[in-house]
C-alpha cells in the first residue's frame, strides 16, 4: 500500500503536482500546477502548429492556376524513383509526388506473403492474424522515421494527455462539489473558473486524438493502395491474370477499395481502442488503489472477475441463434427470389396460391425462431442488467465505503479519516469530494473495461479484413512471381492428352527476334479453376513471320484466333514448345473491343502514353493531325474542340471512329509488329485500304485476325485455323501452286453450276407454299412501310 | 435562479436611483410573481409546448409547399415518368410520410382489440413504470450517499438493501421493454408480410410487378429486407421516442420540485441557444459526405473499369497510364477526406466544449440553485442532506440530458423511417396500381408512333367460354413494341394447333395474353377457365417440396386426394413418361430436395391434371423422339386440345391446324398437311444448300476463266505470269 500511496513514477508526479494543490493550496505546488497548464498548451500549440506549417507547405507546393494548358505535365518516368501526378480538385489542381514501390521491395516481401488455399483458412485472432498483420505492418510502416511512425507517437502521446486529464477532471468535479455542498461560493465559482480553464485543453486533446487517429488511417490507407496498385498495375499484367489466370480473387476492385479502407480504419482505431482503456485502466486503477485502499480495490477486481465469469457461463449461445436466424432470414429471402425468377411460369401454372402457403410456411419457420430468441432473451438481459448496473454499483458504493467505515483499511480516504481533528461538517466536506472522484474514476474504469472487452469483437472484425486484404496481396505477389496455384492431373484425362496445368508452364520465350516464331506452341486457354486443365485450342503452332511478311489469320469463331494474339502478347503463358518474338516496344495490339481510356484527346491518340511520354519522346501534336488524317479523322479535332477536351470518349465517338483511333495509336506508335484483330471491321472498305497501305508503307509488319476475305490482298502469308482438333493450315497467297490445274477446276464448277437456274425457281416455288400465302401485296405494302419506319 | 438575482441587481440599483417608486412597485411585482409563481411557470411550459408544436407543423407545411411545386412541375412533363425520376423524389419527413405511414399503421394495428394494440399498450405500461422507477432509483443514490458521507451505518447498509431489492422490479421493466420492443417489431412484420403476401400473390401481382411495370426492381428485397426495416424501425422509434420524451417530462418536473422552475426554465434556454449556436456552427458535413461518397464511387468506378478492360489494357500495355489514372481518382479522395478532418477538429472541439463542459458546468450550476439561494418550497438542509439533493438532481440532469439527447438524435431516425416508409408504401401503392392495371413502363420509340399509340391506347374484352378465340387482338409486349397488329385464330376441342415462326415475332406472347399476364390492348378474346388450360414452359419449374409434390403441381396432396388420385395412379403416369423407375429411385413420394429440371415430369403434370386445352412452349427440344411420341400420342388419347410452339418438324404429324407468322407482322392460320409439308422442308434445304454455294461457284469461275484467259495471252507473248491481287479474289481452294 506503501508503495501505491508514494508517487514513484514522473506521470504520478505530475498528476499530483496539479491534482494536490486542489486539496493543500500550498505555493510551491501552485508554480508547479501552472507550469504542468503550461506545458500542455504548449504542447498543444506546437503540434497544432507543426499541423499548419505542413498543410501549408503542401498548399503552397502544390497550388497550381487551374489553367490546364500550363500544368506540367505528370506521369511516371521510367526509370525515376518518384514523379508527381496533377490532380483536380475543388477548380483548381494540386500535385502530388508518388514514390512507386521498389521492384527489390516486392522481392523482400514476397516470402512474407506466401500462397493460401482461401477455402481452408479459417479467420479469427489467432497466429495466423498476427503473421498477416505482421505482414502487412511491413507495408503500411516501412520504416521508423516514417511519417506514420511520427502521427502514432503523436497519438499516443495524446492518448496519454487524455487519461491525465480525464483524472484532473476527475478530482476537480469532486472539489466542485464538495465546495458545493459545504455552500462555499466563492470556492465554488473558482472550481467553475478552472473547470472551463481544464476544458480547453481537453477539448483539443479530445479533437485531436480523433483527427490523428482518422489522419493513421488514410496514411495507412495510402501506403497500401499505392503498393497494391504497384503490385496490380505492373508490367507483368497481374490486374489481367487476377481474373484470367487465377480464380482465387474474385472482385479486385471491391478488395482493393472498400476491404482496404477498412482494414486501414480498423487498423487505426484498434489502437486507440485498445490504448486507450489499457491506458486509462492502469491509471485509474493507480488513482482509485490511492483513494480507496488495496483492499477495496481487490474487492472490486474479485468481483469484477467472478461476475464477468458467471455471465459469460450463463450467456446463451446467441452466435449461433444468430446464426440460425440468418439463415432462416435468407431461406425466406431466397424463396422469394425464387419466385421473380420463375414468375412467368408460376403465373402459367396458377401456382400463386402454393407458392403463397410455401411463403408463408417459410415466414413462419423465421418468425417462430426469433420469437424463441426473444424468450431467451428475457431472464438473460434481466440477469445481466442486474449484475452490469446494480449489483457493480452496489459493490462500487460499498468498496468507497470501505474508508469511511473502516479507515484503516482505505487509502488516503481512510488516513484523512483516522487523522480526524477538523470539525464534522469539514470530514463530510471531505468525503463527500472523495466519494464523487472515485465514483467518476469507477464510471470512467466500467467504461474502460466494456470498450476492452468491445474490441475483441473489433479485432475478430480487423481479423476478417486483414484475412481479405493478405489474401489479395498474396495472390498478387505469386501472379508477380509468375506462380499459380497447382492443379493436381485428373483421373478422367487419358494418359494420350496432355494436361496443361499453370503451375507446369514448360514454354520458352525468347525476346528480341526479329519477327515472330512460333515453334511447336499448342494455343491453349488457361482455364483456371477447371479440373482439366487448360484447354487446347490449337495444336503445336508451326508459323515464322519475317519482317516484311504480312500474315492474315482467318477461321470460323471461337477457334482461338485472338487466342494467338494473346500467346504472342505473353498473357496467356506459352506452355509448351519455343516461341520467338520482339521485344515489348517493338510490337503493338490493336483489340477486338476498341478501349477508350479516361482522358483528353490527346491521351486517346497516344494510349497507352501519356502526354508526359509524348513530350518526353519529342512528339507534336502537329504529328498527331497528319495521323488523323491518315486515317481520315481529321475532322474531330474540330468537332471535339482541341486536344485538351476531355469528354466520356466511349459515348463520343461512332464505332468506326472508335476503331480509327486504334489504328492512331498504331500510327502514333510506329512499332515493328502490329497485331490487328479484328479491328476495321466497322471501317468502309475503301478507308480500311488506304489505313493498311499506309501501315504497309511505313514498314510495319501486319499479323491481321479477320474473317473478311476482302483483307487478303494485304497480306502475303495465310494462317487458316480449322477448328477441327486443334489443325491448321499456313499457306502463301498468290504462290504458283494455287493456281495448279486450273482447267480441271474450270470444268467441275462449269457442272455444279448448270442448273441453278432451274433450282431458284423451284426454290421460290416451295417458298411460297410453305408461307401459306402470306406475302401477298397487301403484306409487301406493310413490309415496305416498316421498313421506312425503321 | 435568474429572477431571483435579478431582484438581487433591482435592489441595488433602485437604492442607488433612490427612487421609491419603482421601487415599490418592483416589490410589488415580485410579491404577485410569488403568489403565482406555480401557475406562471406552468404557462410558460405550456406556451412552450405550443411553440415547438407550432413550429413542427410549420416545418411539415414547408416539405407540403416543396412537395407541391414538385408536383406542378411534374404535371407539366408529360409521358411517362423514369425510374431515374422516381429515384430522385426526396424522402423527407412531411405530410406525405405522415399520410403514407397512417396508411401503414392501419395495416400493423387493425383495431383496438388487435393483439399489436394491446402489446402497445402493455409497452407504454412499462416505459411510465420506468421512469417512474429511474426517478425513485436518482432518490435512493442521493440517499445512499448522503448515509455515506455522515457515517451513517445503519442507514448505508438498509439504502443497500433497499438498492437491491429495487433491482429486480427495475431489471424486469428494462427486460420486458426490450422484449416487448422486439416482439411489437415482429408482430407489425407478421402483420405487413401477410397482407403484401396476400396482395403480392393474388391477380398474378407477382408476375406483372416484375415483368410489366418498371417501378420495383427487386420486390424481393422490397419484402423481405425493407419491411423488416421498416417494422424494426418503427418499434424502436416509438420506444425511442416515447420514453425520453416521458422522461424529460417527468424528470424535469422532480428537478423543478427541488431546484425550482425558473432555474430550470434559464438553465434550458441556455442550453437551446448552445444548440442553436452549435448548429449554425456546424459545416455542411452531409454535403461533405455525399461528397465523399461520390469521389470513393468514382474510385471504385475506375477500378471495375480495368477489370472489365483488362485484356484491351494488357494487351496495349496501358498498365503505367491507367495506374496514373487510379492514383489520381485516389488521391482526390484523400485530399477531400483530409480537408473534412481538418474541419472536424475544430468543430469537434467546440461541440466538446459545449456540450461535455458548457453544459456540464450549467448542471453543477444548476444543483447548487438550492444551495446558495432560497427556492420557495425547499428548505436549507446541513451538509448530508445537500450531499444527497445533489447526488439525486445529477442523477436527474444526466438522465435529462440523455433523453434530449436521444430525442434530438431520434430525428435521424425518423428520418429513416420515413425512407422505408416511401419504399414500402411505394410498393404497397404499386400493387394497387397493378392491380388496377396501370402500368408505368418505359415504351419503346415505336410506341409513340401515332398507329401504334392508337393500338396501345385501346382496351380489349376478355370473354370467358368453352374455346380459345382470339378476335382482331393485337399482340403488343409490355414495353409497347406492336408485334402483330390483329390476329384472329381459334381453337376448339378436337384441335391441335401448331405454331411456327421466326424468334421474337409474339409466339410466346400470344400464350402470355391467352394466361392473363399480359394485358388485352384490343379485340375480344375468349377463354376458357384457367383450370381448363394447361402450360408446360420451356423451362419447367419445379417447385420447393416432395416428389409428388412435383407431379401435381400447382395442386397440394389435398386437393389431389379430391379428385380421387391415388399414389399407384400417379406411379401409372410416371410409367406413360417412362419415368417409372423414379420413385424407387429417389426413395418414395414424399422424398425432398432441391428437384432438378425434368421435362418428363412436366409431361407427368399434364397427364395428371389431364385438362382441355394444353400448352407447349419448345418443351420437347431436349428430349429424344420415341418419348416426344408417347406424349404426343397420349395427349391426344386424353382429348387434350394440343397448342404447341416447336421448330421440330418431326412434331408436325401431331397437328392439325397451323398458325404461322412470318416475323413481319404477318401471320396465316390454316389447316396443316403436315406431310406434304414435310416434303417440301426436305427439298427446300437441299436446293437452299446447293443455291448457297452458287455465287462462290459462280465467281470461281469467272476467275478462272479470266485466269486461263489472261495466262493464255502472256504465254502467247512468251513472259512470266505475275499473279493478279485485284478484286476479292478468294484464292484457297474450294474443291
Amino acid at each position: 500500500m506503501a508503495v501505491f500511496s508514494k508517487p514513484s513514477t514522473d506521470i504520478p508526479a505530475a498528476i499530483q503536482a496539479v491534482i494536490e494543490p486542489v486539496t493543500r493550496s500550498s505555493h510551491a505546488s501552485n508554480k508547479k500546477r501552472i507550469f504542468a497548464t503550461t506545458a500542455i498548451i504548449f504542447l498543444a500549440y506546437i503540434t497544432n502548429h507543426l499541423y499548419r506549417k505542413q498543410l501549408e507547405a503542401q498548399r503552397n507546393l502544390s497550388s497550381h492556376s487551374p489553367n490546364r494548358n500550363q500544368t506540367i505535365p505528370d506521369g511516371p518516368v521510367s526509370g525515376n524513383s518518384k514523379y508527381t501526378i496533377t490532380i483536380p480538385y475543388r477548380n483548381r489542381t494540386t500535385n502530388v509526388t508518388i514514390f512507386p514501390t521498389k521492384p527489390e521491395t516486392f522481392v523482400k516481401h514476397k516470402h512474407a506473403f506466401t500462397a493460401l488455399d482461401v477455402n481452408i483458412q479459417r479467420v479469427g485472432v489467432n497466429k495466423t492474424f498476427f503473421r498477416q498483420l505482421l505482414a502487412l505492418l511491413k507495408i503500411i510502416i516501412p520504416k521508423f522515421r516514417s511519417k506514420e511512425i511520427f502521427i502514432l507517437l503523436l497519438h499516443s502521446s495524446f492518448l496519454v494527455l487524455r487519461t491525465y486529464l480525464s483524472v484532473v477532471v476527475a478530482r476537480l468535479d469532486g472539489r466542485i462539489v464538495r465546495d458545493l455542498v459545504a455552500a462555499n461560493g466563492q470556492e465554488f465559482v473558482k472550481g467553475l473558473g478552472y473547470w472551463f480553464a481544464i476544458a480547453i485543453p481537453a477539448v483539443y486533446t479530445n479533437s485531436m486524438i480523433r483527427f490523428l487517429q482518422s489522419k493513421l488511417s488514410i496514411a495507412f490507407r495510402t501506403r497500401l493502395t499505392r503498393y497494391v496498385h504497384d503490385l496490380y498495375l505492373d508490367d507483368k499484367n497481374a490486374y489481367y491474370k487476377i481474373i484470367n489466370l487465377d480464380g482465387r480473387i474474385d472482385g479486385a476492385d471491391q478488395f482493393i477499395t472498400t476491404d482496404i479502407s477498412r482494414f486501414c480504419d480498423g487498423l487505426a482505431s484498434i489502437y486507440s481502442n485498445l490504448g486507450k482503456p489499457i491506458l486509462d485502466t492502469i491509471i485509474f486503477n493507480y488513482a482509485l488503489t490511492k483513494s480507496i485502499g488495496l483492499a477495496g480495490m481487490l474487492g472490486i477486481f474479485s468481483n469484477y472477475m467472478i461476475t464477468a465469469r458467471l455471465l459469460r457461463a450463463v450467456t446463451p449461445a446467441f452466435g449461433k441463434l444468430a446464426a440460425i436466424e440468418a439463415k432462416l432470414e435468407g431461406d425466406f429471402r431466397s424463396v422469394h427470389t425464387r419466385l421473380i425468377t420463375n414468375a412467368e411460369e408460376i403465373a402459367f401454372y396458377n401456382g400463386a396460391d402454393l407458392e403463397h402457403s410455401i411463403l408463408d410456411r417459410t415466414y413462419m419457420r423465421l418468425i417462430k425462431h426469433i420469437n424463441s430468441v426473444l424468450k431467451i432473451r428475457i431472464a438473460y438481459n434481466m440477469f445481466e442488467d442486474f449484475i452490469v448496473k446494480y449489483f457493480w454499483s452496489t459493490v462500487g458504493l460499498l468498496m468507497c465505503a470501505l474508508p469511511v467505515f473502516y479507515p484503516e483499511w482505505g487509502g488516503r480516504g481512510g488516513r484523512s479519516e483516522l487523522e480526524g481533528g477538523s470539525a464534522s461538517d469539514g470530514k463530510e466536506r471531505d468525503r463527500t469530494k472523495a466519494f464523487i472522484t472515485n465514483k467518476r474514476i469507477m464510471i470512467t474504469l466500467a467504461d474502460a473495461g466494456g470498450r476492452m472487452m468491445y474490441s475483441y469483437k473489433e479485432l475478430a472484425e480487423l481479423a476478417g479484413h486483414t484475412s481479405r486484404v493478405y489474401s489479395l496481396l498474396s495472390v498478387l505477389h505469386s501472379l508477380h512471381a509468375n506462380q499459380y496455384t497447382s492443379v493436381p492431373r485428373p483421373d478422367s484425362l487419358g494418359p494420350e492428352e496432355t494436361f496443361y496445368s499453370l503451375d507446369d508452364v514448360r514454354g520458352i520465350i525468347d525476346y528480341g527476334f526479329n519477327g515472330i516464331k512460333f515453334e511447336n506452341v499448342p494455343i491453349v486457354a488457361p482455364n483456371p479453376g477447371n479440373d482439366r486443365g487448360g484447354e487446347e485450342f490449337i495444336k503445336g503452332l508451326n508459323v515464322t513471320v519475317n519482317p516484311g511478311e504480312h500474315l492474315l489469320i482467318t477461321g470460323p469463331n471461337g477457334v482461338g484466333k485472338t487466342s494467338i494474339a494473346r500467346v504472342i502478347s505473353t498473357l496467356w503463358p506459352v506452355f509448351r514448345g519455343r516461341l520467338a518474338r520482339p521485344n515489348v516496344g517493338d510490337i503493338f495490339y490493336i483489340p477486338q473491343r476498341p478501349y477508350l481510356s479516361i482522358g483528353t484527346l490527346r491521351d486517346q491518340l497516344i494510349y497507352p502514353h501519356s502526354h508526359a511520354d509524348m513530350i518526353r519522346a519529342g512528339r507534336t501534336d502537329n504529328e498527331l493531325i497528319e495521323i488523323l488524317d491518315h486515317v481520315h479523322l481529321g475532322y474531330i479535332l474540330n468537332r471535339e474542340g482541341g486536344w485538351d477536351t476531355k469528354k466520356e470518349w466511349k459515348d463520343v465517338f461512332s464505332g468506326g471512329e472508335k476503331q480509327r483511333i486504334g489504328v492512331c495509336r498504331l500510327f502514333y506508335h510506329h512499332p515493328k509488329f502490329a497485331i490487328l484483330d479484328e479491328c476495321t471491321s466497322a471501317v468502309s472498305s475503301d478507308v480500311e485500304g488506304l489505313m493498311y497501305q499506309h501501315a504497309k508503307d511505313v514498314g510495319i509488319t501486319l499479323i491481321t485476325i479477320s474473317h473478311r476475305p476482302a483483307l487478303t490482298k494485304y497480306h502475303t502469308h495465310l494462317l487458316r485455323v480449322t477448328g477441327e482438333h486443334g489443325t491448321w493450315e499456313f499457306s502463301t497467297i498468290g504462290t504458283p501452286e494455287e493456281r495448279m490445274s486450273l482447267e480441271k477446276e474450270l470444268s467441275a464448277l462449269e457442272e455444279k453450276i448448270k442448273d441453278v437456274e432451274q433450282m431458284r425457281e423451284r426454290l421460290a416455288d416451295i417458298s411460297r407454299e410453305l408461307q401459306l400465302g402470306i406475302a401477298n401485296n397487301d403484306n409487301k405494302a406493310k413490309i415496305q412501310k416498316r421498313g421506312l419506319e425503321v | 435562479m435568474p429572477v431571483l438575482s435579478k431582484c438581487i441587481n433591482l435592489d441595488s440599483f433602485i437604492s442607488s436611483a433612490n427612487n421609491q417608486k419603482l421601487r415599490d412597485s418592483a416589490i410589488k411585482l415580485f410579491n404577485i410573481y410569488k403568489t403565482n409563481r406555480t401557475s406562471i411557470g406552468w404557462s410558460i411550459w405550456i406556451f412552450a409546448i405550443i411553440l415547438l408544436y407550432g413550429r413542427g407543423k410549420t416545418g411539415a407545411g414547408r416539405g407540403e409547399g416543396a412537395i407541391s411545386k414538385k408536383d406542378k412541375r411534374e404535371a407539366r412533363r408529360t409521358g411517362a415518368m423514369t425510374e431515374s425520376e422516381i429515384k430522385k423524389q426526396k424522402v423527407a419527413v412531411d405530410h406525405v410520410f405522415y399520410e403514407r405511414l397512417r396508411k401503414l399503421l392501419k395495416i400493423v394495428i387493425p383495431g383496438y382489440k388487435s393483439k399489436e394494440f394491446w402489446l402497445l399498450i402493455v409497452h407504454s405500461g412499462f416505459l411510465v413504470f420506468r421512469t417512474i422507477l429511474s426517478v425513485y432509483v436518482a432518490t435512493l443514490d442521493g440517499r445512499i450517499v448522503s448515509a455515506l458521507v455522515r457515517k451513517n451505518s445503519k442507514e448505508f447498509l438498509g439504502g443497500i438493501i433497499l438498492w437491491m431489492l429495487v433491482a429486480i422490479p427495475a431489471t424486469y421493466t428494462n427486460s420486458m421493454l426490450t422484449y416487448m420492443q422486439n416482439k411489437l417489431a415482429i408482430q407489425f412484420r407478421t402483420r405487413l408480410t401477410n397482407y403484401i403476401h396476400d396482395q403480392y400473390l393474388s391477380d398474378m401481382t407477382f408476375y406483372t410487378i416484375g415483368n410489366l411495370d418498371d417501378r420495383i426492381k427487386n420486390a424481393d428485397q422490397c419484402i423481405t429486407v425493407d419491411t423488416m426495416k421498416f417494422c424494426n424501425s418503427f418499434s424502436g422509434l416509438y420506444s425511442n421516442l416515447a420514453k425520453p420524451i416521458l422522461d424529460t417530462f417527468i424528470y424535469n418536473v422532480q428537478l423543478s420540485r427541488s431546484v425550482g422552475g425558473e432555474a430550470l426554465f434559464g438553465v434550458s434556454l441556455m442550453v437551446h441557444f448552445s444548440s442553436v449556436l452549435l448548429r449554425a456552427l456546424t459545416p455542411p458535413f452531409g454535403k461533405m459526405v455525399a461528397e465523399e461518397q461520390k469521389l470513393e464511387g468514382e474510385f471504385r468506378f475506375t477500378h471495375s473499369r480495368i477489370i472489365e478492360n483488362a485484356e484491351e489494357i494488357a494487351l496495349y500495355a496501358g498498365h503505367s497510364v491507367e495506374k496514373t489514372i487510379l492514383d489520381r481518382a485516389y488521391f482526390a479522395l484523400i485530399k477531400h477526406i483530409n480537408r473534412i478532418f481538418r474541419m472536424h477538429i475544430f468543430h469537434g472541439m467546440m461541440e466538446d466544449f459545449i456540450i461535455k463542459y458548457l453544459w456540464g458546468a450549467m448542471g453543477l450550476v444548476l444543483c447548487s440553485v438550492p444551495v446558495f439561494f432560497t427556492v420557495p418550497g425547499i428548505k436549507k438542509n446541513d451538509l448530508g442532506s445537500r450531499t444527497e439533493g445533489f447526488v439525486t438532481n445529477r442523477r436527474l440532469l444526466l438522465s435529462v440530458s440523455d433523453a434530449f439527447g436521444r430525442i434530438m438524435y431520434s430525428y435521424k431516425e425518423i428520418t429513416e423511417l420515413a425512407g422505408y416508409t416511401a419504399r414500402v408504401s411505394e410498393l404497397l401503392d404499386v400493387f394497387n396500381d397493378v392491380k388496377a392495371h396501370r402500368f408505368r413502363k418505359q415504351l419503346v420509340a415505336s410506341a409513340k408512333q401515332p398507329e401504334n399509340a392508337e393500338v396501345l391506347s385501346n382496351h380489349g374484352e376478355v370473354i370467358e367460354s368453352e374455346n380459345i378465340q382470339f378476335d382482331n387482338v393485337p399482340i403488343v409486349s409490355p414495353s409497347g413494341e406492336v408485334l402483330l397488329r390483329s390476329l384472329s385464330f381459334y381453337v376448339k376441342p378436337g384441335m391441335h394447333l401448331l405454331i411456327i415462326g421466326p424468334n421474337g415475332c409474339g409466339k410466346s406472347s400470344l400464350f402470355r395474353i391467352l394466361g392473363g399476364l399480359w394485358p388485352v390492348y384490343g379485340g375480344t378474346v375468349h377463354k376458357p377457365n384457367p383450370k381448363d388450360i394447361f402450360y408446360i414452359p420451356q423451362r419447367p419449374y419445379l417447385s420447393l417440396g416432395t416428389l409428388r409434390d412435383q407431379i401435381i403441381y400447382p395442386h397440394t396432396i389435398q386437393e389431389m386426394h379430391e379428385r380421387g388420385y391415388t399414389d399407384d395412379k400417379l406411379q401409372e403416369i410416371l410409367e406413360i413418361v417412362q419415368l417409372n423407375k423414379i420413385v424407387e429411385r429417389e426413395g418414395g413420394w414424399n422424398k425432398e430436395r432441391e428437384w432438378k429440371d425434368s421435362l418428363a415430369g412436366a409431361m407427368a403434370r399434364l397427364f395428371y391434371h389431364s385438362p382441355r386445352y394444353a400448352i407447349l412452349d419448345e418443351c420437347t427440344s431436349a428430349v429424344s423422339m420415341d418419348i416426344e411420341k408417347i406424349m404426343y400420342t397420349h395427349a391426344t388419347e386424353l382429348n387434350i386440345s394440343l397448342l404447341t410452339v416447336s421448330h421440330r418438324p418431326s412434331l408436325w404429324k401431331y397437328h392439325n391446324f397451323i398458325l404461322q407468322y412470318d416475323g413481319q407482322g404477318g401471320y396465316v392460320f390454316t389447316k396443316l398437311d403436315a406431310e406434304r409439308r414435310l416434303a417440301l422442308q426436305e427439298e427446300k434445304q437441299t436446293l437452299e444448300q446447293k443455291l448457297v454455294e452458287a455465287p462462290k461457284l459462280q465467281k470461281r469461275l469467272d476467275e478462272l476463266k479470266s485466269m486461263l484467259a489472261e495466262r493464255d495471252s502472256l504465254q502467247h507473248s512468251a513472259t512470266t505470269t505475275p499473279y493478279h491481287q485485284e478484286g476479292d479474289i478468294v484464292p484457297f481452294s474450294l474443291s
